[in-house]
């Protein structure tokens, strides 16, 4: 069957009604001058949705994620150790230091005569220094 | 539109990348629980309280330390006295101070703290009368 018969069976089987080859075509030309609705929702809702993603994730690096090493410790002492950690309820680094002896007034090395003063023979008042 | 995401997206990456500092606040408290004088700000104060859990924080001393400057020793106390070194900044990077803590003229602990606005740096120091000697190193 060449395609001059298959035209000839289709119009018998299939005939065009007037007018409707002329309706299709305006309908058609309606559709591509128009611009499309759909498509400009599509690509300005992507670009939002993009944009709402990239910030989710921004926000979501920022605040849920471990927060790094700000801080180190080490001992040079015997007798003390050394812990360094993050305090998650002070939001703060914290060096720890166990083994230390309480802190006093009284004189050390530092003291120029080397002779104990007043001081180290009466209690202090807390918060001398 | 697309500007304003391109604005919107740059504000969110200013806001998440680590600010500046260039000074560092170095103080000495003594957190206690029958405490009077000068005290913490209540912020600080709240946060000293969730890691040493003191109910005051007595300001003893404060110094001010240049990031760009040399290394200092502070808050000087007879037998308990604390070494800053300010290293030197990397492209890019934060801060960085090394720290060193002496008792009666020994070395017994030393670290790096990488200076970061919002985390401030708590040492423990020694028991002090009633209470217990805390360094705080605070960018500001």
């Amino acid at each position: 069957m060449n395609d001059r018969e298959l035209k000839d069976l289709l119009q018998e089987t299939a005939p065009v009604l007037p007018g409707q080859e002329a309706r299709a075509w305006l309908r058609l030309q309606e559709r591509m001058q128009r611009p499309a609705p759909l498509a400009w929702v599509t690509w300005r809702s992507l670009a939002t949705g993009g944009a709402s993603l990239a910030a989710l994730v921004l926000f979501a690096v920022h605040f849920a994620a471990p927060t790094p090493a700000l801080v180190s410790a080490s001992s040079h002492a015997p007798g003390i150790f050394a812990t360094a950690f993050y305090s998650q309820p002070a939001h703060a680094q914290v060096v720890w230091l166990n083994g230390m002896e309480p802190a006093t007034d009284g004189p050390t090395y530092m003291d120029r005569t080397g002779r104990l003063d007043e001081r180290a023979t009466k209690p202090s008042s807390p918060g001398s220094l | 539109m697309r500007t304003g995401l391109v604005c919107l997206l740059a504000v969110l990456l200013a806001a998440t990348s680590a600010r500046a500092a260039d000074k560092l606040w170095v103080a000495l408290y003594l957190g206690e629980n029958h405490g009077g004088g000068p005290q913490a700000s209540p912020k600080m104060t709240e946060r000293l309280r969730q890691v040493f859990g003191f109910t005051s924080y007595k300001l003893m001393k404060g110094e001010s330390v240049d990031l760009g400057g040399s290394e200092r020793w502070v808050l000087s106390r007879k037998d308990f006295f604390l070494r800053v070194r300010p290293l030197p900044p990397a492209d890019g990077a934060p801060a960085q101070v090394g720290y060193e803590i002496y008792k009666d003229g020994f070395l017994i602990a030393d670290g790096t703290y990488i200076v970061n606005e919002d985390t401030p740096l708590f040492i423990s120091g020694p028991d002090f009368h009633h209470g217990r000697l805390i360094f705080v190193l605070e960018a500001h």
